[in-house]
């Protein structure tokens, strides 16, 4: 009788712990990255968005002239650890001379307690390395440098 | 017995090298060099620049990503910046900048630098 309160007091803790990872990500808002429009040609955009992803910890894997991706490294840790993320920034073309940057952050399952949206620090480090100032935090939905 | 041990050995070894990450190197700015022999000292200038004339030709990264609250020195990260340099065939370091960040147990260091050749003949 005791055995089987054990096992049934396991399995409330263990679904109480399933809701508390779980419930933030469906009771979140619809998370669509973050928009920004530079006053910079496509080819240096892109090469912030490499330089901005390597600096997260995220070196790219794809790098298109119009769409830059890459993945943090999971590592192991004594509750939860960190990494495996995948960070994109998406390129368009707006005008002459201007580009919009589609950042996203795309969490995974294998340690997913562990992972956050890196969209600000990827901004940031795209703004010093373009010269403009950087988007105050959190970053704007849509926003002009 | 021995199982249990080599059990407790294999998972040690498997957190000792899943807990950290480093992940380095560089980005030609435009003409590539061969790189720099293994003993070559090359400079950091951590803030300045050199008096001498120089060219940029790459920029540096070094990532250090560590669990269980464990830190990575500046020392350390000056180090692998500067492997980076000399594979990169640079003779200094300039505008070597640090960002350290947390996620959780995990403490981030990344450097980054401009890797540059002296103008002139080689030193």
């Amino acid at each position: 009788m005791d055995q089987r309160n054990l096992w049934s007091r396991a399995l409330a803790a263990g679904l109480a712990l399933l809701f508390v990872v779980a419930a933030p990500a469906a009771f979140a808002e619809k998370y669509d990255g973050v928009t920004i429009t530079y006053d910079k040609p496509i080819a240096d955009v892109q090469k912030a968005a490499v330089d901005a992803l390597t600096t997260v910890g995220a070196p790219p894997s794809k790098q298109e002239p119009n769409f830059v991706e890459g993945k943090r490294k999971n590592k192991m840790g004594m509750m939860v650890g960190s990494g495996g993320e995948m960070l994109s920034v998406a390129l368009t073309s707006v005008e002459s001379g201007k580009t919009e940057a589609k950042v996203r952050t795309t969490k995974t399952f294998v340690g997913r307690a562990g992972q956050k949206v890196w969209d600000q620090q990827i901004l940031e480090e795209m703004a010093k390395v373009l010269g403009v100032s950087p988007p105050a935090a959190p970053a704007a939905a849509t926003a002009t440098q | 017995m021995r199982r249990l041990e080599f059990a407790i050995g294999a998972l040690l070894a498997l957190c000792v090298a899943g807990c950290s990450t480093t992940q380095s190197g560089f980005r030609p700015l435009g003409q590539t060099y061969p790189p720099q022999p293994a003993d070559f000292a090359v400079e950091i200038f951590e803030s300045g620049e050199p008096q001498r004339a120089f060219e940029r030709i790459a920029r540096l990264d070094s990532h250090f990503e560590k669990t269980h609250l464990i830190h990575t020195s500046h020392a350390t990260a000056i180090a692998e910046l500067q492997k980076q340099a000399r594979a990169a065939g640079a003779d200094a370091v300039i505008e070597v900048r640090e960002m350290r960040s947390r996620v959780g147990e995990t403490f981030i260091l990344h450097l980054t630098g401009i890797a540059i050749r002296y103008a002139g003949p080689p030193r």
